[in-house]
């Protein structure tokens, strides 16, 4: 039995199973705010590998203490909010001999992975691409930036194709709750409009929905599908979808998959466009 | 009434709701196109045609017209109407330019008839919802608000199309996403960005467009409007608004979670429900017009609305031209 020690950091679209076909997580901590981590979370020799879900500020020195307990990794993408964190991590996992794996969970979350399938199986070009995302951290926070990269980095996906050119627009409403809106131009000629907003920390709501337009078809992948609805920030979360396989067991069985494997898996190019374009449009 | 022009939007919209207005009375159609508009006539019972809208304005009978030719003629014959002292419901986009708007307006205001635009997505039940839940305050102060509209293809022969009488969706269709949204924030644009592609190779104007908007008070929205669907997939329509507490989402078809739509219909591969459905928009339009008019009053989208909306969707035009944000009021009234 594979075990991997879970530590979530904020909150997710789809559940995170307890057992799966051949590995098993073991809980280890949720929503970890800033503050000393304890000694021995990752201590525990049954742990095998230690799986970072999400982005809080504790995600690096969590990253890092796992790798120097000698456990593999499996942290969400991006791995770190800066290349050289991300770098620094890389050669910790080196020097320990251990397995460090940043697949970005929102290309296997479900209804986005059915949307990609479906968009390449189109029989017509992709025109358009429209995503609304909700976030759960503050706008000035680093964890938005990161959040925000890992969205950037799923679009490139379902698009398939490079950001070529993004314009983006703020709101300066005073308010813990903030938007941004961009309009991208990719190097295949798809069109895409982005809609990401930050309820903030305190608030209990993230969605997301995203829609292909094609020649001939049209896709919308909605993992939190509802009818008009009015979320209230301090109502219940939504209910996930639990139709098919949640993204991290797809990404801890493509991680026990590939762990033989001597190579270090961190695109650090990837990442630095990734968090560079983030910036670019978080902060100009 | 008098309807001017007979095309579909008056035979599917206009002329229907009117019929079914117990307060308004069809007397006459117009139509440059004379078989059409004796048909028409025929059809929705109204006791004369003209091939010539001059002459229904001068039909003393009529009390008001209603404006549904391209957007091309709109100004003309609304001045026309206005200097014959008929009260004025015109559809929407008000005019091709901010000059011809402001003709409108300003001839309407000296012969004291209303005018009001047919942005009719005002009047759809849906909306009116979401705009008094922002207005009661229950998702707090408005922060960010999006709208898609997406239509079918067209083909290429329809006058949205043709540069000459109209801008095309944007125009058309997005004129109703730049009113709408100022609408349910209640406040003015003051800076846009539109970029845009043409998807169908015998169009001559956009026919897929995005656009994001900036409001005075510092909310931002954006908007995308598309003549891309396939055949089968009539329309969509999708509003969501965010503000300080909460969230208001109000779509066509957000009960499924994968929707997928082909020539030969649409398919719902992972569905939880059917499509809602709403439609009264064009009646209670029309009945607002005339009660504005009975009461003396000022009708819910004055000129001035639409000229707004208008000017939004100007700036989005410049905007896809220049490949720049650009800052509204615009400078020159083109």
């Amino acid at each position: 039995m594979f075990t991997v020690g879970l530590v979530e950091l904020g909150r997710r679209l789809d559940y995170v199973p307890l057992t799966a076909d051949g590995w098993r997580f073991v809980r280890l901590a949720s929503k970890r705010k800033r503050g000393k981590i304890p000694d021995n979370l990752f201590s525990n020799p049954e742990l095998n590998a230690i799986a970072i879900l999400g982005h809080g500020p504790e995600k690096f020195r969590l990253a890092q203490k796992a790798l120097m307990k000698g456990k593999h990794l499996l942290v969400d993408f991006p791995a770190a909010g800066t290349v050289e964190k991300a770098r620094l991590l890389s050669e910790e996992a080196i020097r320990n001999n251990t397995w460090i794996y940043s697949p970005n969970l929102l290309k296997t979350e479900p209804s986005l992975k059915e949307l990609k399938r479906r968009t390449k199986d189109s029989t017509g070009r992709l025109l358009s691409f429209t995503v609304t995302c909700g976030f759960e951290a503050k706008r000035n926070n680093p964890e938005f930036l990161m959040l925000v990269a890992r969205l950037l980095d799923a679009v490139e996906w379902l698009v398939d194709s490079k950001f070529r050119e993004v314009y983006c627009e703020k709101s300066i409403v005073r308010s813990s709750v903030s938007a941004l809106v961009a309009l991208a131009s990719f190097d295949n000629g798809v069109k895409a409009m982005l809609n990401i907003y930050s309820v903030g920390e305190t608030a209990n709501h993230t969605g997301l929905w995203a829609d292909s337009v094609c020649e001939d078809c049209v896709l919308r992948a909605d993992p939190n599908g509802q009818s008009i609805r009015i979320t209230s920030f301090g109502g219940e979360r939504l209910m996930p979808v639990d139709w098919s396989i949640p993204s991290v067991v797809e990404a801890v069985e493509n991680m026990g998959m590939r762990i033989d494997k001597a190579k270090q898996p961190l695109d650090l190019e990837n990442l630095q466009r990734m968090l560079d374009m983030a910036e670019g449009i978080v902060y100009s | 009434m008098g309807v001017i022009g007979c095309g579909s939007i008056a035979q599917e919209s206009h002329l229907p709701a009117i019929d079914r207005i117990a307060s308004a009375r069809l007397v006459a159609v117009a139509d440059s196109d004379e078989p059409k508009a004796q048909l028409v006539s025929k059809k929705f019972r109204a006791e004369r045609w003209y091939g010539d809208y001059r002459e229904l304005l001068e039909n003393e009978e009529v009390d008001a017209i209603d404006i549904c030719t391209p957007t091309k003629y709109h100004a003309e014959i609304a001045v026309a109407a206005a200097q014959a002292g008929k009260h004025v419901l015109c559809e929407k986009p008000v005019a091709l330019s901010l000059v011809q708007a402001d003709r409108m307006i300003s001839a309407c205001s000296k012969n004291k008839v209303k005018l009001m635009i047919a942005h009719s997505r005002r009047f759809i039940p849906r909306y009116s919802t979401v705009r008094r839940i922002i207005k009661e305050g229950l998702i707090g102060e408005p922060i960010w608000a999006t709208q898609i509209s997406r239509r079918t293809k067209m083909e290429p022969g329809s006058w949205y199309f043709d540069p000459k009488m109209s801008y095309g969706p944007i125009a058309e269709i997005g004129i109703h996403d730049a009113d709408l949204l100022r609408w349910m924030l209640r406040d003015d644009v003051v800076q846009v960005r539109g970029i845009a592609r043409l998807t169908n190779g015998d169009s001559r104007v956009y026919d897929q467009i995005f656009a994001a908007l900036k409001f005075r008070k510092g909310m931002v929205a954006s908007f995308e409007v598309g003549y891309v669907l396939p055949k089968a997939y009539t329309q969509y329509t999708s509003l969501e608004v965010l503000g300080s507490t909460g969230l208001i989402s109000a779509s066509d078809n957000h009960m499924n979670v994968v929707t997928q739509g082909t020539e030969s219909g649409v398919t719902y591969p992972l569905a939880y429900s059917d499509l809602l459905s709403v439609n009264s928009a064009y009646e209670n339009e029309i009945a607002a017009f005339i009660d504005s008019v009975n009461r003396g009053v000022e009708p819910p989208v004055t000129g001035s609305d639409a000229r707004a909306a208008l000017e939004i969707i100007l700036a989005v035009l410049q905007s896809i031209q220049r490949a720049e944000p650009i800052k509204l009021p615009l400078r020159e009234a083109s």
